[in-house]
C-alpha cells in the first residue's frame, strides 16, 4: 500500500481548486469544477510528473442527471492512481480541453465527443472512433442508446489527403507489412520520409457497450480476454483486478501467483513473435524462423498451465479457475530452463546480424522529451529513458513477491526498444520460476462475495506493449461503465516523430517497432447480414 | 566448333533452361533445413512456375504486353549469353566471352528495366531500387570479369608469380561479390522483398508474367555464376570439354554457398547497400589495376 503521505499534495490540490478529494486504498479521487480541469491536470501531469494513462466520458444521467469526464493518472513514484473528475451539464455536456497542458489527451478526449458526446473546448476536434456516415447526434455509450442499433454505412475512400509537393506511399488498411487493418499515408521525398499521417479504428467493436447491456460481471472477463488476440489475459487480469478493487475483494493469494505466473507467460510468448515478426522485416528470415521456434516452447507451456496455446480463460472476478499442481510446476521450471538456454545462444548470434545491427541502430528515434509529452507506455517508453514499470511501480497481483529489474535505455532507436524485450524475456524467464518456487497453498477462487453498485475501479496492468487500463464504474449485476484503454493508443501516436526523415524501408521495423496491436486499441465491426465489414474513411486525423 | 560440343549443344541448352528451377528447390529445401523448417520439395519451383503457366489471363492491359515481351527478351538474351560462355569454356577464344558480357548486360538490363514500364508507385519504387543497385553493380561485375578474363588468360601464357595471383585474387573477389548481389539474394533483395513496398517490383505481376519474372531472376543466377566459374576453372584446366562438365559440376556447389550466406544475413537499405559496394569495387579494381600496370611495365 503506497503511503498516505503521498497523497496529501492531491488534497490539498483538490481543495485548492474548490474541489474535493478522498484516498481509497491505492486510488486519490479528486473531483472539481470543470473550469478548474485544466490547472489542476496541468499541476498533476506537469508539476507532480505523473503519467497520464487515459480519459473517459461517463453519462451519469440515469444516476444523478450529469455526464462527467474522468482523466486518469499515476503518480508511479508514489504507487498512486489519481481519478480527476468533472461533472458537466446533462443538457449540453462541455469540457475544457487538457491537450495544450497533456497532449496525450488529444485521442481519448476525441473518443469522448464520438461515443459519449462530450464537447471539448480550446481544441481542434475530428472524428476518432465512429466512421464519417454515422449520425452526428448519435453517440452509441450514451445510456438511451440500444447496443444493437446500426445506422447504414457508406463506403468511402481511405485517402487522408493529398501533397503534390511529395510522393505517397499508402501503407494499409491490408499490407504484407501490417498485420491487422490500420492505415498510414507515408509522404516520401526520394526514399526519404518527411511526414506521415494515421487512421486507425477500422475493427472497434463496441465490446464497452456489450458488456454494459447485457453481461454479468463474470461472462465480461471472457470477452475482455477476447479484446487481444496476444495479451487477451492481460485484459481479463487487469478487468478483474479492476471490479475486485472496487468491491474491496481479498482475493486468494494463490490466485494472484497463477496470475502472475500466466501474464508473464504471455509476455514471453509475446515478446518472442514481435521479434521473429522484426527480423523477418529486415529480411533476416533465419532469425524470424528460430526465434518462433523457440517460442512454440512457450506456447506448449501455456497449454500446460491453462489448457489453452492461446486465450486462456482462467480469469474470474474474485480468482483463476485453474491450478497449478506439483508435476505441472516440475514442467514448468524444466521448460523454462530449456527457454533460457536456447534464448540466449540465439539472441546474441541474432542481434549480431550486420544488416540487423544497422538497421535497428539509430534509427525511428522517439527522444525522451517526446516520449514523456506523449506519455507512451512500455518498452517504447523504457527504450526512451523512462523509468517505469507497473509491475515494480504499481504492484499488483503477486509481483511483489518477486525480484526483477526494468531494463531501461536512453538511445530511443528501434535497437533499444528490442533490447528492452530481449533484456524482459530473461527477467520473465526469472520471475516465473521464482513465483512458481513461491506459490502458496489454499484456495484459487474466492466464491462467496457481492458487487456493491456505484464503486470505482481503476486499474493498470503491464502488458508485454505497456500498460493496460481498466475503468471500472460498478452497476446493478453488471457494469455501469467499463473504459478499456490498451497500450497501443497511447503509443501510435509517437509513430509520427519516430517515422519522420526515415528511410522508407525502415517504416514497417520502426512501426513494428512500438508491437502495435491494432484490433486490442479499436476495440466495432460492424456486421450487415451476418458479414463483417471494413468500411473507408474520410480524413479525420491530423 | 568442337563437334562433340555440337552434338551436345541440345542437351547442354536443355540444362541450362531447366537447371535454374532444380537449384531453386535445392536452395528452398536448404534454406528450410537451416531454419529448422522441413521445407517444400526439391521440385516445388517447377510445380510452382508450371501452374503459374497454366493459370488463365483474366485482365490484359497493353502495359502487360511489352512487360511480356521485355521478360521473354531477357530470357532469350541470357541464354545465348550462357550459349557464348559455353564456347568461351570449350574453345578458349575471349571473343566469346565478351558476347557473352554483353548478351549478359543486355538481359540483365532489359529485366531491370521491366518493373518501370508498370504504372504503380511500388512497383516504380522496386524499379528504381533495382536501377540504382544494376548501375553499381553490374558495372562492377561485367569489368571485373573482363579483367578477370583477360588475366587468366595472361597466367595460361606466362609464368605466375606472387604480385600476379595477388591481382588475379583482388579480381575474382570483386567478381565473385558482384556475382552474389546480382542473383538479388538476402541483402540484395532490396528491389523486390522489402515489405513496405508490397513486393515492389512484383506487385502487379501474376500468373504468366509472374511465372516469365521468376524464371528470368533464376536464369540470371544461373548465368552470373557460369560467368564467374568459367575464368576460374580455365585457370585450372584450361579449354576443354572437361573444364565444361567441371563448371557444371560446380555451379550446384556455388549456388549452395550462395544460398547459405544469404540465411545468415538480413536484407540491406537501398541508401546504404549501393554505396557501400561502390567503395569496394573502386577500391579492388583499382589496387587490381594497378597492380596489373605494375607487373606489364616490370
Amino acid at each position: 500500500m503506497p503511503n498516505p503521505q503521498e497523497a496529501l499534495k492531491y488534497i490539498e490540490l483538490a481543495t485548492s481548486n474548490s474541489g474535493v478529494a478522498y484516498v481509497e486504498g491505492d486510488t486519490v479521487h479528486i473531483t472539481v469544477p470543470p473550469e478548474r480541469l485544466v490547472d489542476v491536470a496541468d499541476t498533476v501531469f506537469n508539476k507532480y510528473n505523473c503519467s497520464f494513462r487515459v480519459c473517459a466520458g461517463v453519462d451519469e444521467r440515469p444516476l444523478n442527471g450529469h455526464f462527467s469526464i474522468v482523466h486518469l493518472f499515476t503518480d508511479d513514484r508514489a504507487g498512486y492512481y489519481v481519478v480527476v473528475k468533472a461533472y458537466l451539464s446533462g443538457e449540453n455536456p462541455v469540457a475544457p480541453s487538457i491537450t495544450s497542458v497533456v497532449p496525450a489527451a488529444d485521442w481519448c478526449e476525441m473518443e469522448a465527443r464520438d461515443l459519449v458526446g462530450i464537447e471539448f473546448t480550446g481544441r481542434d476536434v475530428y472524428r476518432l472512433v465512429l466512421p464519417p456516415w454515422w449520425p452526428s447526434n448519435l453517440h452509441p455509450l450514451r445510456k438511451e442508446v440500444p447496443y444493437n442499433y446500426r445506422p447504414q454505412p457508406r463506403i468511402e475512400s481511405e485517402k487522408l489527403g493529398y501533397s503534390s509537393e511529395y510522393g505517397v506511399i499508402p501503407l494499409g488498411p491490408y499490407h504484407p507489412a501490417l498485420h491487422e487493418p490500420e492505415y498510414f499515408e507515408l509522404y516520401v521525398d526520394g526514399e526519404r520520409v518527411v511526414d506521415v499521417k494515421y487512421r486507425g479504428f477500422h475493427v472497434h467493436r463496441g465490446i464497452e457497450k456489450l458488456a454494459e447491456s447485457r453481461m454479468n460481471y463474470q461472462q465480461i472477463n471472457f470477452l475482455a480476454e477476447r479484446i487481444c488476440g496476444i495479451c487477451g489475459f492481460v485484459h481479463s487480469t487487469c478487468y478483474a483486478l479492476a471490479v475486485e478493487k472496487a468491491a474491496k475483494l481479498e482475493v486468494p493469494e494463490r490466485a494472484q501467483f497463477i496470475r502472475s505466473i500466466v501474464l508473464e507467460v504471455e509476455r514471453l510468448h509475446s515478446h518472442l513473435l514481435l521479434l521473429g515478426v522484426a527480423f523477418h522485416l529486415l529480411g533476416y528470415d533465419a532469425g524470424f524462423m528460430h526465434v518462433w521456434r523457440i517460442r512454440e516452447r512457450i506456447m506448449q507451456l501455456a497449454e500446460l498451465l491453462t489448457g489453452s496455446r492461446k486465450t486462456y480463460g482462467i480469469n474470474l472476478v474474485g480468482g483463476v479457475r485453474r491450478d497449478i499442481n506439483e508435476d505441472k510446476k516440475q514442467k514448468a521450471l524444466e521448460v523454462l530452463r530449456e527457454l533460457n538456454r536456447e534464448f540466449e545462444s540465439f539472441i546474441e548470434v541474432a542481434i549480431s546480424v550486420p544488416q540487423v545491427k544497422k538497421r535497428l541502430t539509430g534509427t525511428g528515434i522517439l527522444p525522451r522529451e517526446e516520449a514523456i509529452r506523449l506519455s507512451v507506455e512500455g518498452p517504447v517508453a523504457r527504450a526512451s529513458g523512462i523509468n517505469k514499470d507497473a509491475r515494480r511501480d504499481l504492484p499488483y497481483a503477486a509481483y511483489k513477491y518477486a525480484s526483477f529489474k526494468v531494463p531501461v535505455y536512453s538511445e530511443g532507436d528501434n535497437l533499444a526498444r528490442v533490447l528492452v524485450r530481449v533484456d524482459e524475456v530473461f527477467e520473465s524467464i526469472s520471475i516465473v520460476e521464482q513465483l512458481l518456487d513461491k506459490l502458496p497453498g489454499g484456495p484459487i477462487l474466492l466464491t462467496d462475495f457481492e458487487i456493491p453498485e456505484g464503486a470505482v475501479g481503476v486499474q493498470v496492468v503491464e502488458a508485454p506493449r505497456g500498460g493496460d487500463i481498466h475503468y471500472v464504474v460498478t452497476g446493478r449485476g453488471t457494469l455501469y461503465r467499463w473504459r478499456v484503454r490498451a497500450p497501443t493508443y497511447a503509443n501510435i501516436p509517437a509513430l509520427r516523430v519516430m517515422l519522420r526523415n526515415q528511410p522508407l524501408a525502415d517504416a514497417p521495423i520502426t512501426i513494428a517497432s512500438i508491437d502495435p496491436c491494432f484490433s486490442c486499441t479499436d476495440r466495432i465491426i460492424v456486421i450487415r447480414n451476418g458479414v463483417a465489414e471494413v468500411f473507408k474513411f474520410p480524413p479525420m486525423v491530423k | 566448333m568442337n563437334t562433340i560440343l555440337a552434338y551436345l549443344l541440345g542437351p547442354i541448352i536443355a540444362l541450362y533452361v531447366t537447371t535454374p528451377l532444380v537449384l531453386d528447390g535445392v536452395e528452398r529445401k536448404l534454406r528450410a533445413m537451416l531454419q529448422s523448417r522441413i521445407g517444400p520439395p526439391i521440385t516445388q519451383t517447377i510445380y510452382d512456375v508450371l501452374k503459374l503457366l497454366l493459370v488463365k489471363e483474366t485482365k490484359s492491359h497493353p502495359t502487360l504486353l511489352y512487360v511480356s515481351l521485355s521478360l521473354v527478351s531477357s530470357i532469350i538474351t541470357g541464354l545465348a549469353a550462357l550459349y557464348y560462355t559455353t564456347l568461351y569454356i570449350v574453345e578458349g577464344n575471349s571473343t566469346y566471352m565478351f558476347y557473352a558480357l554483353a548478351l549478359f548486360a543486355i538481359s540483365t538490363s532489359t529485366h531491370t528495366i521491366t518493373p518501370l514500364l508498370v504504372p504503380n508507385p511500388y512497383s516504380f519504387i522496386g524499379g528504381m531500387r533495382e536501377v540504382i543497385l544494376a548501375v553499381v553493380n553490374e558495372a562492377a561485375l561485367i569489368t571485373s570479369i573482363s579483367l578477370y578474363t583477360i588475366v587468366t588468360q595472361r597466367l595460361l601464357v606466362e609464368s605466375t608469380s606472387l604480385t600476379s595471383l595477388i591481382a588475379v585474387l583482388l579480381i575474382a573477389i570483386v567478381a565473385f561479390t558482384a556475382s552474389y548481389v546480382a542473383s538479388s539474394r538476402v541483402p540484395f533483395d532490396i528491389a523486390e522483398a522489402e515489405p513496405e513496398l508490397a513486393s515492389g517490383m512484383l506487385v502487379e505481376f501474376s500468373g504468366r508474367i509472374l511465372a516469365l519474372n521468376i524464371y528470368t531472376l533464376l536464369l540470371k543466377r544461373l548465368i552470373v555464376k557460369f560467368l564467374v566459374l568459367a575464368p576460374t576453372l580455365t585457370l585450372i584446366y584450361k579449354y576443354g570439354l572437361i573444364t565444361l562438365l567441371s563448371t557444371l559440376i560446380l555451379i550446384p556447389v556455388v549456388w549452395v554457398i550462395y544460398a547459405t550466406i544469404a540465411v545468415l544475413l538480413g536484407r540491406s537499405r537501398v541508401d546504404v547497400a549501393p554505396l557501400t559496394l561502390a567503395k569496394i569495387y573502386i577500391a579492388l579494381i583499382l589496387i587490381s589495376i594497378t597492380v596489373l600496370l605494375v607487373l606489364t611495365h616490370a
